[in-house]
């Protein structure tokens, strides 16, 4: 009991300190306005041939965004992380007769929550251009939180890279250097009919791919044999969740023995 | 008085082979201010960390209010206040919601740890903008809440580590004043400073800590009583250094042979002895001696300070470095560790 008010205390300062600071502005609103309105613009011309009729390229481009924005979003845990040593809160925490496990897991609460928002105000700006949700409200929530269980094993990642290296750069560049051609491998921005086979076989093992593919499954729809399908797949998801699930589990359990070490 | 704190043996080693701490004895009372002076890389902070529970030990046994240090850990962490050197506050939280964040690390409810909290911020005199971001604080207000923070769960033993460094004059007596109230209400308090002033003025005790080892301990008056008698500062106005050079060379020259001066030292710019017991009709004499050498010479008779009893036990002055912070394992980047 003591350890869940602590750890509410916890995850109540870390989610003052999201919403205080403006790069929770820049990363949830700004980024994803030019994704939506400026480069599929760029790309709608591209993707044309390669989308079924009828169907717009934005259409299955907003599930991705939405996830992309969890996903570049989940380093801000890391980089929280790095500050927290590098200002003291870290040993202040320490010093305190709390169950240590309360620090990571406040942290990972909060940060669940600021994904499910930043996911949810790019669900939001979606359907002011026109997207729509074919499974409803159900549909978009359990994309939501398929999106924020990756992005926990992203940030727990992200928090592994800070404790190793106690520097923000650093976490910043390693996260990049990994997403960055997952995304690009992944039938996020461009249709899976698109992609070069290699990339395709490769996107059985690329959890962006599992991700973008569940994400579109529960919002829109996925494409298949040159029509966009409108009854959940439920075998995609199936193995979507797994996967992803497996993410988290392993995102997290580097987190905490990562922590462990440092904090030893 | 009862030892709260009681070390002995205490030993730490880094990874890399360092030997931060050689083997170290001391104790602090129930109730006393008790204090560490050294410089920079001396080994006060990582005993420090040691003792609060943030540094493991490589050696030695530690009891804290009769808690075995490495055993006890969770109610050692209850029973002490820690304030570190560098201040650690969290900048995009106000004053009060750093305070109450404090407070509920230390179980308080909510409602208790506000209404501690607001006693606290009006005690330190931050009550006009606890509903500001600490991160618009000044440098000594941050030490301020800083300090308050320690003080949530009102803790018997505070742990401070170099609290005035940084500070400038006005702050640093502010602080000062703040520590020793504290402390008259029943507070013990375990501070590190590398200040030979602030050392003198807060404590009743103390230890002089140099590379990792205690060179000397007990309060400032007997530690200062021990170089025995009063201290005699030649200086000389010349600038030019080669002139500075004669004239401390004949200077010492002159005062070593006269009876009832020891320690004759020869510093940068003075020449300092040590004036025996009662040895102050001696000065006549030294300053015909000087004379006859033809040194010109303004004399000084003081009593010693700390700092002649550091330069006497540790061979070398005290010298003050800033922003030099002993870190845990996490501060390697920012800060070297020490």
């Amino acid at each position: 009991m003591e350890t869940a008010r602590v750890t509410f205390a916890l995850f109540a300062r870390s989610m003052k300190r999201t919403v205080r600071r403006p790069i929770f502005l820049t990363i949830s609103l700004f980024q994803p306005l030019v994704w939506l309105f400026l480069f599929s613009q760029v790309m709608k011309t591209f993707a044309k041939a390669a989308l079924p009729p009828g169907v717009s390229y934005v259409t299955l481009f907003a599930p991705a965004v939405m996830l992309q924005t969890i996903m570049f979003g989940s380093f801000q845990s890391g980089m929280a992380m790095v500050s927290d040593i590098e200002f003291g809160l870290m040993d202040k925490f320490l010093v305190a007769p709390i169950n240590r496990t309360a620090i990571l897991l406040g942290r990972t609460l909060a940060d669940g929550a600021r994904m499910f928002i930043q996911g949810l105000i790019i669900v939001v700006l979606s359907m002011s251009l026109g997207v729509r949700f074919v499974h409803g409200v159900q549909g978009v929530l359990a994309a939501l939180l398929l999106a924020v269980v990756f992005g926990l094993g992203l940030s727990s990642l992200s928090n592994t890279v800070a404790l190793r290296t106690k520097n923000s750069e650093t976490t910043l560049m390693v996260m990049n250097f990994f997403l960055f051609p997952l995304l690009f491998m992944s039938p996020a921005l461009v249709p899976r009919q698109a992609l070069p086979s290699w990339v395709v076989t490769v996107g059985r093992v690329n959890p962006v791919a599992y991700a973008v593919e569940g994400a579109r499954n529960l919002m829109v729809g996925i494409v298949e044999h040159g029509a966009l399908r409108t009854s959940i797949d439920w075998g995609q998801l199936g193995i979507a969740v797994a996967f992803l699930l497996g993410v988290a589990v392993l995102g997290m359990t580097s987190a905490r023995f990562a922590f462990r070490k440092a904090t030893a | 008085m009862s030892d709260l704190v009681s070390v002995s043996g205490l030993r730490k080693v880094y990874p890399d082979g360092t030997e931060a701490v050689r083997g170290i004895d001391f104790v602090v009372r129930d109730g006393e201010f008790f204090g560490f002076l050294g410089p920079n890389g001396a080994g006060k902070s990582t005993t420090m960390k040691m003792l609060i529970t943030l540094l493991p030990m490589t050696g030695g046994e530690v009891t804290i209010a009769g808690l075995r240090l490495g055993v006890d850990d969770r109610q050692i962490r209850e029973t002490i206040g820690y304030a570190a050197q560098d201040v650690s506050v969290d900048e995009e939280l106000t004053g009060l919601e750093n305070l109450v964040l404090s407070g509920r690390l230390y179980h308080l409810s909510h409602k208790d740890a506000t209404r501690r909290a607001e006693e606290l911020l009006t005690l330190i005199g931050l009550d006009d903008v606890s509903s500001k971001k600490a991160g618009f604080y000044s440098g000594g207000m941050r030490r301020r809440l800083d300090l308050a923070q320690a003080l949530m769960h009102k803790p018997r033993l505070l742990f401070l580590d170099e609290p005035t460094t940084g500070l400038d004059p006005q702050n640093r007596r502010a602080m000062w004043d703040e520590l020793e109230k504290l402390n008259r209400d029943g507070t013990t308090i375990f501070l590190t400073t590398q200040y030979m002033e602030e050392a003198d003025t807060l404590c009743e005790r103390l230890a002089i800590i140099d590379d990792g080892t205690i060179v000397s301990e007990g309060s400032p008056a007997s530690l200062k009583a021990s170089l025995g008698g009063e201290v005699l500062t030649l200086s000389f106005a010349t600038d030019d250094p080669e002139a500075l050079r004669g004239l401390i060379g004949r200077g010492a020259a002159a005062l070593r042979a006269l009876p009832g001066l020891h320690e004759v030292r020869e510093a940068e710019r003075e020449v300092i002895a040590n004036l025996a017991d009662g040895a102050h009709e001696i000065l006549p004499e030294a300053l015909r001696a000087l004379a006859a050498a033809g040194v010109e010479a303004r004399i000084a008779v003081s009593p010693p300070t700390l700092d002649d009893v550091f330069i006497k036990t540790t061979g070398h002055a005290l010298r003050h470095e800033e922003g030099k912070p002993t870190r845990w394992k996490f501060g390697a980047r920012r800060r070297g560790r020490r």
